[in-house]
């Protein structure tokens, strides 16, 4: 076990990886970095504290009314995990590092994927640990001893999950294959990640009455099945209640899941990280008659962007999932419409939401064109200047982003007043360029596949960004409510903003 | 005759490290020229400048008459790079990437589709051509790219170790075009460390070591320096570089 080729040195293996890229992503920022995770520590530190200290007043009864309340905390984080256990396996087979070497070794197949689940299952869980660590560090203290039992019921529902995100993952790799797994796994994510906010928000636009009527609803519905002592829904509950032999009934649920998800995932294992290695292999196509081509160097740019794009469905389920979180809006500005009931504020309201949301689009989509290029040397090895191809790759940003902008704005035009539809216009379509030019005076080159880290950067730029964006967003929102004089205010700010991004841009190396 | 490059006194730095330093170097128009060098040696720093991909701290550069540094764009319609990582799109079928480049050279569509089918055609990948690139292999990754670096037809066209991980039939064909190339009129400089490579292809040889150039001719001129004409490339090579560590 402690010898080479065994799980702690595969575990070793793995801990130290995972510690080198942690700290290689913030190289050369560890000023920075101290700040940033002391002032976590200090606020996790405070808020544990008064966690700590409440409940340590409270008695952890098990009624039905607490495990019911527990197991659907459980339930909802039990579904986080599996979402982000889902996409962390795929990942792992996709960004195989050195996947193949320990493949081709002599060590045994489960093994190799024992440790690799069980950091899975420590990446899941760490997040939450983390967070009831800062509470559970205090119990002690203020004799809440009792609630210490939460501690180890949350750590087995992250093997509980990951077990169950195996199985979907098996299950998902024999009916759509590797490539669909990876695709779907990343929208799940996203679907469960944006439904709790979409299903937090809701509330926020409905008649008080009726939200409380909801709520009780909701609860009186849940509470029963997930807290009956008798059910075996309520075990992880009962568990973290510290209720008699529960917390081993649990464990041995929780690991044994685990296990034997591992020992099932691994009979296809071998076979599906095969199929993912070869994902680049060559189809069968039909191959079509030599065909025209584009001609002009603008044309071929934005083309080649689009195509780009269009075929990384993973890429694009990343930039289109993010307007999910705005459908909350989409529907109470329906059905405001539907009722007659917007007024002038309110369609202010959704006029800056409309304009976050192209912005926040554009920026995805710009980081993509502008920075985002496989083959730089190439573009500079043309006999093209720089402005050009940023002019071009911008363009390929802006357009779909106007077009994003264009219904909303029509909508907005029909529905509230002309004007409205046309502050809206001037607004975005300022939100966009601002974006676009933002992107191609301070481009953060990176691959493709990093897209979800494309905002690192100076944290002046980022606020810049920010401030030019939340200005256009206020002017839209003061024009369409009525007062285009007081726009012109955060119109200027963004202006400002933008001037000083411009001036702050770094000189081209060529 | 113009010459096809014409460097003159070019220096780069990187820190305190002279990569290449104040290199005098010509090609002549039809020639294939072979830079051979250690690693290190700056002769991808070398390219890399002609091309407009680094900035040169001094020196000149003419690209058949055209100043690369003062108008680099005018330099640049005239050259092709091909590094030894081929840049290639994954995503983007062989076609499409030949559209592509032939989009930023300003090559007319209706020249660029004839163009590109004789190049698929003589590289072998004709029934490739709608696949995406991200399923090639090495070879025919390479030959893509190839296919790219010549679809605009440049007059000087420069490759960095063309046939690293190439096999036997794939990398005779790149030599094959390459000296066709050449035949046919066209500059052709490539760096290799394969130095049969250079021995078989090239016109004339360079040695360039610590970002100098050692020592350049043809074949008979290098071994005459080394003191016998029954000497190898590789006795040549040798005994320039070690004199001159």
């Amino acid at each position: 076990m402690f010898g080479p080729g065994g799980v702690l040195f595969l575990l070793r293996h793995e801990m130290l990886l995972t510690w080198r890229a942690f700290r290689a992503s913030g190289k050369g920022r560890h000023v920075r970095r101290i700040i940033f995770y002391s002032i976590m520590i200090a606020v996790l530190g405070f808020g544990g504290y008064w966690a700590a200290r409440f409940l340590s007043e409270v008695e952890p009864k098990p009624s039905v009314l607490m495990l019911g309340i527990t197991g659907g905390v459980f339930a909802i984080l039990c579904s986080l995990m599996i979402s982000q256990a889902l996409m962390l396996i795929t990942e792992s087979l996709y960004q195989r590092g050195d996947l193949d070497l320990l493949l081709s070794s002599p060590v045994p197949l489960w093994r190799v994927l024992i440790v690799r689940m069980s950091a899975i299952a420590i990446n899941v869980g760490l997040f939450y640990l983390i967070l009831t660590a800062a509470v559970f560090v205090w119990l002690p203290s203020f004799g809440g001893w009792r609630w210490m039992a939460f501690a180890p019921s949350l750590l087995l529902l992250t093997l509980f999950s990951t077990a169950v995100a195996l199985v979907l993952a098996r299950l998902m790799f024999a009916l759509i294959g590797p490539k669909n797994t990876r695709i779907v796994a990343q929208i799940l994510g996203s679907l469960i990640g944006a439904a709790f906010f979409i299903a937090s928000q809701i509330p926020r636009f409905t008649e008080d009455e009726s939200r409380a009527q909801a709520m009780r609803d909701v609860f009186d519905a849940i509470v029963p099945v997930v807290g009956d002592p008798a059910s075996i829904v309520s075990l992880p509950a009962r568990a973290a209640f510290g209720l008699g032999f529960d917390i081993w009934i649990w464990g041995l649920v929780a690991l044994g899941s685990f296990m034997l998800a591992v020992w099932w995932y691994a009979s296809r294992f071998a076979r599906d990280a095969a199929a993912i290695s070869g994902l680049g292999s060559r189809r069968k196509r039909n191959v079509r008659a030599a065909r025209g081509m584009r001609s002009g160097v603008n044309a071929t740019l934005i083309a080649k962007e689009w195509r780009l794009l269009r075929r990384d469905p993973l890429l694009l389920s990343q930039i289109l999932l993010p307007l999910l979180y705005f459908a909350p809006l989409f529907a109470v500005f329906g059905s405001r419409v539907g009722e007659g009931d917007l007024t002038r504020i309110s369609a202010a309201g959704f006029a800056s939401a409309f304009v976050l949301l192209v912005t926040s689009f554009a920026a995805s989509l710009a980081w993509l064109t502008v920075s985002a290029e496989d083959a730089p040397d190439l573009i500079a090895s043309a006999p093209v200047s720089r402005d050009q191809v940023d002019v071009a790759k911008s363009m390929a940003a802006a357009v779909p982003s106007v077009m994003l902008l264009l219904p909303p704005v029509i909508g907005a035009a029909i529905l509230v007043t002309p004007m409205a539809g046309m502050w809206m216009l001037i607004g975005g379509a300022a939100a966009i360029l601002s974006t676009c030019l933002i992107a191609t005076w301070h481009q953060t080159p990176g691959s493709r596949k990093e897209f979800r880290r494309r905002t690192r950067g100076s944290l002046m730029l980022n606020l810049g960004r920010s401030f030019v964006a939340m200005g256009w967003i206020a002017a839209t929102g003061l024009a369409v409510a009525g007062w285009p004089l007081a726009a012109i205010i955060p119109a200027i700010i963004s202006g400002g903003f933008m001037l000083a991004l411009h001036e702050s841009r770094p000189p081209r190396e060529v | 005759m113009t010459n096809a490059l014409s460097v003159r006194a070019l220096t780069k730095k990187f820190g305190e490290k002279t990569a290449v330093d104040a290199l005098d170097l010509d090609i002549r128009a039809g020639e294939l020229y072979a830079l051979l060098g250690p690693n290190g040696a700056g002769k991808t720093t070398t390219l890399r400048m002609v091309t407009g991909l680094l900035k040169p701290d001094s020196g000149t550069i003419h690209v058949f008459g055209a100043d690369a540094i003062a108008d680099p764009i005018a330099a640049k319609r005239m050259l092709a790079w091909l590094p030894d990582e081929p840049a290639l799109y994954d995503k983007l079928t062989a076609w499409e990437y030949l559209e592509f480049i032939a989009g930023l050279w300003g090559v007319d569509a209706k020249t660029a589709a004839p163009r590109a089918e004789e190049l698929l055609k003589f590289l072998g990948l004709w029934d490739n051509r709608d696949e995406r690139t991200e399923g090639f292999s090495r070879g025919m990754k390479q030959k893509t790219a190839l296919a790219g670096a010549l679809i605009h037809d440049p007059k000087l066209l420069m490759l960095d170790e063309p046939l690293t991980g190439l096999d036997a039939a794939v990398a005779r064909q790149v030599k094959d075009l390459l000296q066709e190339r050449a035949r046919s009129g066209g500059s052709v400089i490539l760096t290799t460390h394969i130095l049969d490579v250079a021995e078989r292809v090239a016109d004339r040889i360079g040695i360039i070591q610590g970002g100098k150039l050692l020592a350049e001719g043809t074949l008979a001129e290098l071994r005459g320096r080394a003191g016998g004409a029954s000497a190898t490339l590789e006795d040549v090579y040798l005994q320039l570089v070690s004199g001159a560590a």
